[in-house]
């Protein structure tokens, strides 16, 4: 089993949080672009990556995730980081 | 009432195709869901008001009530808006024509000063508090009912998060938890004074979960959440198996099969003697299950049997297997032979005169569950993983037999069963160990080594550590040989009012050509030390070597870094010294008659060995 890449496993759970199409999530999406997400909604994506990502986050954290490119910083500093395919 | 319809019968994951359940795999298949992926749902419209944010909760109750045969649509009212909503006739709730309506209030929004200042107020205060919380929500339930007759589930509260006093709070006179259970008794009462007004236990769901893991202070903070995601998840799956217990009546019979289900191992192979139940591992776990089946026949449910097996050798399992506690007569239908499942099953419903949607169905073999699905969806057919383990777990948790409210029959017959008067003896203290002993109401049996025991006794003597006077490890080969050369070898059950604990201890003692005689062996089983079992068993034994001719009998102490818990037993029995070193003692028939059986305990024997 190859490790799925840290960006294709944070964009499908944005899409499965929102009920929008894979395709349609890029480092761009953000809350302007993506009419579901709203402030609720946003507690719902921080839960799902969360447990996606087996990491904790803070309340800071969760302000500051308001792109799916903050999301992936974050998360990277976090520990989140991409494997390389082969290790 | 109608029935449920068939998707009650498949598992999430077999309902959605995930393989994980995660956050975002409930919102994806709640969104489904409500998008129509799934056919034969019950619609239900669900309003839920809360003095929190609730909104969290939707997707696992939408999934998890799917999950139960009913497609919800859920209404939620307007954070904190509890008594707006339900005294504005105009209000959302009733607009929204609610078949379900669940409450959900925190200690901390409606009675704050018992969480907050709790040790500042006055027993007279606290009275008052409990007083308002009273009229607050009957005064909900009455305004509710003059506008809708829907089914309410009350949330009830759960322990604070942080007591006033600490670790202080147990030894209060009347202490911060104690004052919530008594609100919370409070509210079962209000509700049973209306008409389908359930109390939705929300302070045992936080319980279960976890107090202290229950809510993630982030969600709080920023949104009002109480619950993190598991406890949002538990939640829901507990609200939902609510919502199913208001729409569908409960299944009446159990149908289980028998191989690796009451017992484990298959018993055409292995026979009486080898199939797993006991008081040993693997044996236990199904002893346990079989316990939790007992227990749901207490509550009314009905038992039955489907067993691909010969009838006479099911029939005989359960009747002489000494630890099988499902006995033939607590099955109120069976069917043993070599057909189809879904036969026996129609032939179950049949012969109780039940409908087959009534039933539900316990089988360790996913082939025969399938097949059941498969020829009828209308049979509530349990999840059971592979894992014994997981039994008890998958039974509790079907909800198969969930009922909201136990009817008058249905409570008479729980006290039928239990006895009001037992419990009240268990809540009384036992002032002294005598007290205690009598009221464990022990029954002993004691008989004589043979082929049938010598297992269960070989592994004991292998393994007992601390009540063991000699650690003599013999092997089953060597007891039998032991007892072919004139040893006296006994063995002790023991049942109390909690239950059968089996053969819990052996003796065994033997003569070198002489009068006198030598415990070589003694050994008792740890729990249930300190009962005077062990009396029991010196009692008989001294009997049975004074019955072959003992005019003396000898008793060792070999200590070992575990066994000191036998370290006085002959002395206190009454033993004189042999020497000095406190190892050998003697018991001397001619100059002490018997030992004494203990009074407090019953003894049924099987052998010649209890004195007259």
């Amino acid at each position: 089993m190859t490790t799925q890449a840290v960006t294709q496993r944070i964009h499908r759970v944005v899409a499965h949080v929102f009920g929008v199409p894979l395709n349609s999530i890029s480092d761009d999406s953000n809350p302007d672009t993506i009419p579901m997400w709203d402030s609720l909604s946003h507690i719902n994506l921080i839960l799902a990556l969360e447990a996606e990502f087996g990491v904790s986050l803070t309340p800071e954290d969760t302000m500051d995730m308001v792109s799916v490119r903050l999301i992936r910083i974050i998360l990277s500093e976090r520990g989140v980081v991409e494997v390389p395919q082969d290790a | 009432m109608m029935r449920k319809p068939p998707a009650s019968q498949m598992s999430l994951t077999e309902l959605l195709g995930l393989s994980k359940l995660t956050p975002a795999s409930y919102l994806e298949a709640a969104r489904q869901i409500q998008a129509g992926a799934l056919d034969g749902l019950k619609a239900l419209r669900v309003a839920l008001l809360a003095t929190f944010t609730a909104d969290p909760l939707q997707p696992y109750l939408v999934v998890e009530s799917a999950v139960r045969g009913l497609l919800v649509k859920p209404y939620l009212a307007p954070f904190n808006q509890v008594e707006q909503q339900v005294f504005d006739r105009a209000s959302g709730l009733y607009a929204f024509r609610p078949d379900v309506i669940a409450i959900a209030t925190r200690l901390e929004e409606i009675a704050p000063r018992l969480l907050e200042r709790f040790l500042a107020l006055s027993s007279q205060e606290i009275e008052e508090e409990l007083d308002r919380i009273e009229g607050r929500v009957q005064r909900l339930l009455e305004g509710l009912r003059q506008s809708s007759l829907a089914p309410v589930l009350v949330f009830n509260y759960a322990a604070p998060a942080w007591l006033v006093a600490g670790v202080g709070d147990a030894s209060l006179a009347c202490s911060q938890l104690s004052v919530v259970q008594r609100v919370n008794d409070r509210l079962a009462t209000s509700c049973t004074q209306f008409n389908n007004v359930a109390v939705f236990d929300y302070a045992r769901l936080v319980g279960e979960y976890g107090l202290r893991r229950w809510s993630d202070p982030k969600l709080w903070y920023l949104a009002r959440i109480p619950f993190g995601a598991e406890a949002q998840r538990d939640v829901g799956r507990a609200l939902a198996r609510h919502l199913r217990a208001t729409c569908f009546p409960p299944c009446k019979c159990l149908v289980l099969d028998v191989d690796h289900t009451l017992w484990g191992g298959v018993l055409a192979e292995d026979g009486l003697q080898g199939i797993a139940l006991g008081e040993d591992y693997p044996g236990n776990v199904f002893k346990e299950f079989q316990r939790r089946v007992l227990s749901l026949r207490d509550r009314g449910i009905l038992l039955a049997i489907a067993s691909k097996n010969n009838e006479a050798e099911v029939l005989e399992a359960l009747q002489h297997h000494r630890d099988s506690l499902l006995k033939p007569e607590h099955f109120a239908a069976m069917q043993i032979h070599w057909q189809d499942k879904a036969v026996s099953l129609r032939a179950i419903a049949s012969a109780l005169n039940i409908s087959t949607d009534a039933l539900a169905f316990f089988d360790d073999s996913p082939v025969e569950r399938a097949w059941v699905r498969s020829q009828m969806p209308e049979v509530t057919v349990i999840d059971v993983p592979e894992s014994p383990l997981g039994f008890v777990q998958a039974l509790e948790g079907s909800g198969a037999f969930d009922q909201l409210f136990l009817s008058p029959e249905d409570r008479q017959r729980a006290q039928w069963y239990h006895g009001d008067q037992a419990r009240k003896r268990l809540q009384t203290a036992h002032p002294s160990l005598e007290t205690f002993l009598e009221e464990l109401e022990m029954t002993v049996t004691i008989g004589e080594v043979s082929g049938d025991t010598l297992p269960r006794v070989a592994q004991l003597v292998a393994k007992t550590n601390q009540f063991n006077l000699t650690t003599r490890r013999h092997t089953a080969a060597h007891l039998e040989s032991m007892l072919d050369a004139g040893a006296v070898g006994l063995w002790i059950r023991v049942r109390d009012r909690f239950g059968d604990h089996g053969l819990v201890g052996v003796t065994m003692a033997v003569s070198q050509g002489t009068d006198q005689w030598t415990i070589d062996t003694f050994l008792l089983s740890c729990r249930v030390i300190g009962r005077r079992i062990e009396t029991a068993l010196l009692s008989a034994l001294a009997n049975a070597v004074r019955i072959r001719g003992g005019k003396t009998l000898v008793g060792e102490y070999l200590p070992t870094p575990k066994n000191a818990p036998a370290e006085a037993f002959y002395p206190i029995h009454g033993f004189e010294p042999l020497e000095t070193s406190g190892r050998r003692w003697v018991w001397d028939f001619a100059a002490k008659g018997t030992i004494p059986m203990p009074s407090l305990v019953q003894v049924e024997s099987t052998a010649e060995v209890v004195a007259t």
